[in-house]
């Protein structure tokens, strides 16, 4: 592949692919594990229900920036045949994700040639693996699969007062008549270009500039500070359910905390 | 005042606070101004230009009369801030006390002050301005703001709310409509500007009707903000400020009921302590049980100043006199009158006597405006006055509504709003209590049925409610005259800017004869009121002096902010995007400065930029190179898209090549530069300039979409991050850390391989902007730290050092490589700048600037870019003018530094073209010196690029 330089995928254990909110999440206490190749924020120190209780009562805002991301570029038709290929039959709607049926991989139109596809790192190289299939089988249809997993910084926001935190940043209009599940929307994020994925009732996910992503950290950690919420590890996400599949992040292949 | 039903103080709470040093017991509920109204103040600031006393007025936060300063934070309107236990709360503008202001001897000068009386004396003459300035600097102005910034404390921040339905106000009619529209299933939020809901319902006995209404609100669903003013109405956004938050709401229809408010009347001694509006009485009276005074005179021009005799008499306050601006006494009179209160019909106020507070009303007949002379002096210790209801149509008019004047009301009232904004209650003429909730229902369901909810059964009630409205009595009132002329003292139109009714008159007189004009003249309506108190009573002003009408006369515009607000809450949160590259944590470890590059945050040096230099030059050094802008050019035309994009060639580049591209705009100019990688058949890996990457992204695209051709483009900027391993010990560093064969032979310059980077995946580009052999090394972003650690891990024993942008900057004026932006500009073609190579006008294929390049290519410049020297060791400013053979401007350098490598001082300069000859003196004017220095035309360093090459 000519293009693995885009990759996160390192051939050496020693290399740990690492977010732009690490050193961020690091000083708010989060501890680390490395899983599927990167360094995560699994959990805020020692009470695991202070993180839970963010999520239900309050807020909680969780690095999710190992996520797979890949850029998808096609002519609408290719585009839909592809996704019907590696995703069986998902429509594509302009400002609505769809999830696939398996729970892993959130399929969000941009423009009707274009697709950005997000799932956990775990299933990232698989569906990059079938989408690569499935544009050799397109012929001489040009498709360009990008990887810009570490192009997109990501923060979930996650528990009752996600709509609320994110108003203090953004003026997408997140109310669920509005933003219902599945929606996806692009727009200024915190004064910078974003997106915002509706994953769940109380589940903001939000995409940014990797070269941003501390900065976003930054502004969503004051503004949920000042809500009474705070940072969540990816465990405790996963525990609260709502997300993708493999949210669970993996099995952990050792500490990187070091 | 012994308790009462609906008050909103706690009396079994006690809170202090201080004023000036002195210790003020308050209770919850309470107002720091109706606390200290309560402790005997009566002086609560002096006014803006002539220092005179001022006291309690409106107590609704309209009026400008108790601004203090909270806990250093000014312009807090005491009557509407509520006490807070240790609060330190202080007077503003005068000095050295409230009670002794110096400043208060401009009153007596007033005659040598009219408005605009500083546009003509502070001119002349112009040496004396310092000293002008220091005076009116330090006498404009009321309060001071913490002077560093440590000391604001106060945090603020946006909040964005979408809703179906905005309502502004919450009195009677606001919390109707909000109720009918949510219970329609409408998505309501409501915003007022008090602490409680219910506006005058809470001091006119509706108090429990009012809490019953927010209640039922609240039920239904409605968000409530109080103490929240609306700010404006822009474009369907209106901004409400409710203390640290600025809330953004975009609703889709407005329901305004934002009710009225109770002019002054304009007579000699209007602004004295003890003269307020018939209201603010009230409000003292009902909410915070505060005795107002002992002995009233009211005048009014509505049956509202007739309710108020009757409520002070209830709580045992002497009404001794009631002047009625109405010839006929209107049927609440009838109480007054049985009580045995003097009502006096067709009187008015003509004057307030008294030094410190008022001490007696002078009341006159009054017909047409004009007095008969037939003055009563009435001894009182407080005249309240109510010269009728003014709509609060501001934000109705910047929301696109237009009112008209009405003259049997004797104000504006609105006679069109916008399809998607409904008006009620006061605001609308409905101000009865029983309209203005006929009304407010109506309006409800009149927007939620605009947003397509509600049911035949809701239209049915509309239609009911339409009915009702149409068969109401809305009472009468008076219109007051603009001014009694025959009193002596100062009659204030505008209590804010202290501009009086002669202040009108002699604006007028010199030529400002229309309201907007006066406006900016006088300044009247310009202050914190925002016209609130003096709109009204300024038209009548223009109107009675230019024998218009007042509807001739008309308004003046409506501009934002409606209330007063502190600029932090509009600044909101400080968010600075700040762009940080994967390896900024580390440069900060290893001690970078780093500063501001574009929107990037980058490593400046590490503290010896001189010695980073070197070592790229003795050894080997690393510079962080992620933010040059990065796209992937993929498809089968990508070739054809660049040489269409470039004026070089680039389809016939090939896999694992790289080459160089100046990226020209139509008229031939330098836009940008980069290299342009072949990394397969299909793929093209372009890098740019880090501050031209949005651009160069963006022009790409533009003409992707013109053109049509069967090429993707994607925007890694951000996912790719990249770093430069460079120096004559670079080679073996990389291959320690690499299986890729990094011998010349197989990696040779502007070669491009694929290749693991400790593991890392990595495409490699042996290209030099430092001048000395050197490898681009890009990879995932992720793997920036360590990638960074290892690379500097394997050459720690041949010296490796990071180096900054400074040291960079240095290494590259050394080689004469351009950065685009600052050794060009919007006029610098590739001829000019000495780049000739990197245009091929025998491209067979057209690209952008094609024409005008082969026009520059006839047509030489007339100046050049060169390299030059300096042997005295000064550093020419970067901007320093280049003078040609007879002393005249003719270029200007564009970068100068001086070379630890070289020993002298290099730079670059544009000059004109004869004198682009290598050895050819050039003189530098440089901060009025001039300096000699000679033209360079080939790299100071490895002129030949062996080193590069090597």
């Amino acid at each position: 592949m000519s293009l693995d330089f885009t990759v996160p995928v390192a051939s050496s254990e020693e290399r740990t692919a690492r977010s732009p909110m690490e050193r961020l999440a690091r000083a708010a206490g989060a501890s680390f594990e490395r899983r599927d190749g990167w360094n995560v924020a699994a959990g805020y120190g020692g009470d695991a229900s202070v993180e839970a209780a963010r999520i239900t009562d309050t807020v909680g805002f969780c690095d999710r920036s190992a996520l797979t991301k890949l850029d998808i570029q096609a002519r609408a038709e290719v585009l839909a045949d592809l996704v019907a290929r590696v995703a069986g039959g998902l429509e594509l709607e302009p400002g609505r994700a769809s999830r696939s049926p398996d729970g892993s991989t959130w399929w969000c139109p941009i423009t009707p040639t274009r697709l950005l596809v997000l799932s956990e790192p775990r299933s990232g190289w698989d569906v990059h693996t079938a989408l690569d299939g499935a544009a050799s089988a397109a012929g001489e249809q040009l498709v360009t699969i990008a990887d810009v997993s570490c192009g997109l910084a990501a923060l979930t926001l996650a528990g009752p007062g996600a709509g609320e935190l994110l108003s203090r940043f953004c003026a997408i209009d997140v109310r669920p008549g509005v933003t219902p599940v599945a929606a996806f929307r692009p727009g200024s994020v915190a004064r910078t270009p974003g997106y915002v994925l509706r994953e769940g009732a109380d589940r903001l996910l939000i995409l940014v500039g990797w070269a941003l992503g501390a900065y976003l950290w930054e502004v969503v950690a004051d503004a949920a500070g000042h809500l009474g919420g705070g940072p969540v590890g990816t465990d405790a996400l996963a525990a609260a359910g709502g997300g993708l599949s493999a949210t669970a992040a993996g099995v952990a292949e050792g500490s990187a905390d070091a | 005042m012994p308790p009462k039903p609906g008050e909103r103080i706690d009396r079994s709470t006690s809170v202090e606070f201080s004023f000036d040093g002195k210790k003020i017991t308050a209770h919850e509920g309470d107002t720091v101004g109706s606390a200290l109204y309560a402790a005997g103040q009566r002086t609560f600031s002096r006014s803006f230009k002539y220092h005179r006393r001022r006291g309690l007025m409106c107590c609704a936060g309209q009026c400008p009369n108790c601004l203090v300063a909270v806990d250093g934070a000014p312009g807090i309107r005491a009557c509407t801030e509520p006490v807070r236990e240790g609060a330190r709360v202080e007077h503003m503008n005068a000095r050295p006390s409230l009670g002794v202001d110096a400043m208060a001897i401009t009153d007596a000068a007033g005659p040598f002050t009219p408005p605009g009386f500083y546009y003509k004396t502070f001119i002349r003459p112009r040496r004396l301005w310092p000293a002008y300035e220091w005076v009116l600097r330090h006498a404009a102005g009321l309060g001071r703001l913490p002077r560093e910034q440590a000391e604001r404390t106060w945090r603020t921040e946006y909040r964005r709310r979408h809703a179906d339905v905005l309502v502004v106000g919450g009195g009677d009619a606001g919390l109707n409509a909000a109720i009918a529209a949510a219970e329609l299933g409408a998505d309501v939020v409501l915003a007022d500007e008090g602490a409680e809901l219910g506006g005058r319902l809470l001091w006119e006995g509706g108090h429990d009707h009012a809490r019953k209404l927010a209640d039922r609100a609240r039920a239904a669903g409605v968000e409530i903000l109080t103490s929240a003013p609306a700010l404006a109405h822009f474009d369907g956004l209106v901004p409400v400020w409710q203390g640290d938050t600025l809330h953004q709401i975009r609703a889709r229809h407005h329901v305004y009921a934002t009710g009225a408010i109770e002019q002054p009347l304009v007579f000699p001694g209007n602004d004295l302590p003890g003269v307020m509006l018939s209201g603010g009485a009230r409000r003292l009276l009902g909410r915070y049980g505060v005795r107002p005074g002992n002995r009233a005179v009211i005048v009014t021009a509505s049956d509202r100043g007739i309710r108020t005799a009757i409520a002070l008499r209830e709580a045992g306050i002497e009404v001794p006199a009631v002047a009625d601006l109405r010839a006929e006494p209107s049927r609440a009179c009838s109480r007054l009158l049985s009580q045995g209160v003097a009502v006096l019909n067709g009187w008015t106020v003509v004057a307030a006597r008294g030094r410190r507070e008022v001490r007696a009303a002078v009341l006159a007949p009054v017909a047409a405006g004009e007095s008969h002379g037939q003055d009563r002096e009435v001894e009182c210790d407080l005249v309240l006055v109510s010269g009728g209801d003014s709509p609060a149509s501001a934000l109705i008019t910047q929301a696109g509504g237009r009112t008209e004047y009405d003259s049997a009301r004797g104000y504006f009232r609105i006679a069109e709003v916008p399809p998607n904004v409904t008006v009620t209650g006061q605001v609308a003429g409905e101000g009865s209590f029983q309209t203005a909730q006929i009304s407010g229902e109506h309006a409800g369901l009149q927007a939620a049925h605009a947003l397509g909810l509600g049911d035949n059964r809701s239209r049915g009630r509309a239609q009911e409610l339409r009915s009702r409205l149409a068969a109401a009595d809305r009472g009468a009132e008076a219109v007051p005259p603009a001014e009694v002329p025959h009193a002596a003292g100062k009659a204030f139109a505008c209590l804010c800017e202290d501009v009086t009714a002669k202040d009108i008159h002699r604006g007028i007189r010199e030529g400002y004869d229309s309201i907007e004009l006066c406006k900016r003249f006088t300044t009247v309506t310009m202050g914190p009121c925002q016209g609130r108190m003096c709109q009204l009573p300024s038209v009548r002003l223009m109107a009675q002096d230019t024998g218009q009408s007042l509807e001739q006369v008309g308004t003046t515009t409506a501009r934002p902010p409606w209330s007063t607000v502190p600029i932090g809450a509009l600044a909101g949160r400080p968010f600075e995007p700040a762009k940080r590259s994967s390896i900024h944590g580390r440069h900060r470890e290893l001690g970078a400065t780093v500063r501001w590059a574009g929107d990037w945050r980058r490593p400046y040096d590490y503290g010896d930029p001189e010695g980073e230099a070197l070592a790229v030059h003795r050894s080997a050094g690393l510079i962080d190179v992620s933010t040059l802008g990065k796209l992937l050019v993929r498809g089968p035309e990508a070739g054809e898209f660049l040489d269409r994009l470039y004026p070089n060639r680039h389809s016939n580049l090939k896999p694992g090549r790289v080459r160089y591209g100046v990226l020209t705009s139509d008229a031939g100019r330098i836009m940008d530069d980069g290299t342009v990688t072949r990394v397969d058949e299909m793929s093209f890996y372009v890098t740019t300039t880090s501050s031209g990457a949005g651009a160069v992204e963006q022009w790409f695209s533009w003409w992707l979409a013109d053109w049509g051709m069967d090429v993707h483009l994607a925007d890694v900027t951000q996912a790719v991050s990249a770093v430069n391993l460079a120096g004559p010990r670079s080679r073996e560093i990389l291959t320690r850390l690499t299986d890729l064969d990094c011998s010349p032979e197989a990696f040779s310059y502007l070669d491009a391989r694929h290749a693991r980077v400790a593991g890392v995946p990595c495409l490699l580009l042996r290209i030099g902007f430092v001048g000395e052999l050197g490898y681009e090394i890009h990879f995932p972003a992720a793997y920036g730290e360590d990638l960074w650690d290892a690379i500097l891990e394997a050459g720690a024993g041949e010296d490796i050092r990071p180096f900054g942008l400074e040291p960079q900057r240095v290494l590259r004026l050394q080689k004469q490589h351009i950065i685009v932006g600052q050794d060009t500009d919007s006029e610098s073609t590739p001829f000019g700048a000495a780049m000739p190579w990197a245009v091929k006008l025998d491209k067979e294929q057209a690209f952008i600037g094609k024409w005008a390049l082969a026009h520059a290519a006839e047509h030489p410049a007339t100046t050049a870019l060169v390299g030059f020297t300096l042997d005295n060791g000064h550093v020419p400013t970067e901007g320093a003018v280049v003078l040609d053979t007879l002393g005249h401007a003719a270029g200007q350098v564009t970068s100068a530094r001086s070379s630890r490598q070289l020993e002298r001082v290099i730079g670059m300069a544009w000059v004109p073209a004869e004198l682009a000859q290598a050895g050819a003196p050039i003189t530098i004017l440089d901060e009025g010196s001039r300096r000699s220095a000679s033209v360079v035309t080939e790299p100071f360093h490895d002129p030949s690029g062996k080193l590069l090459r090597s």
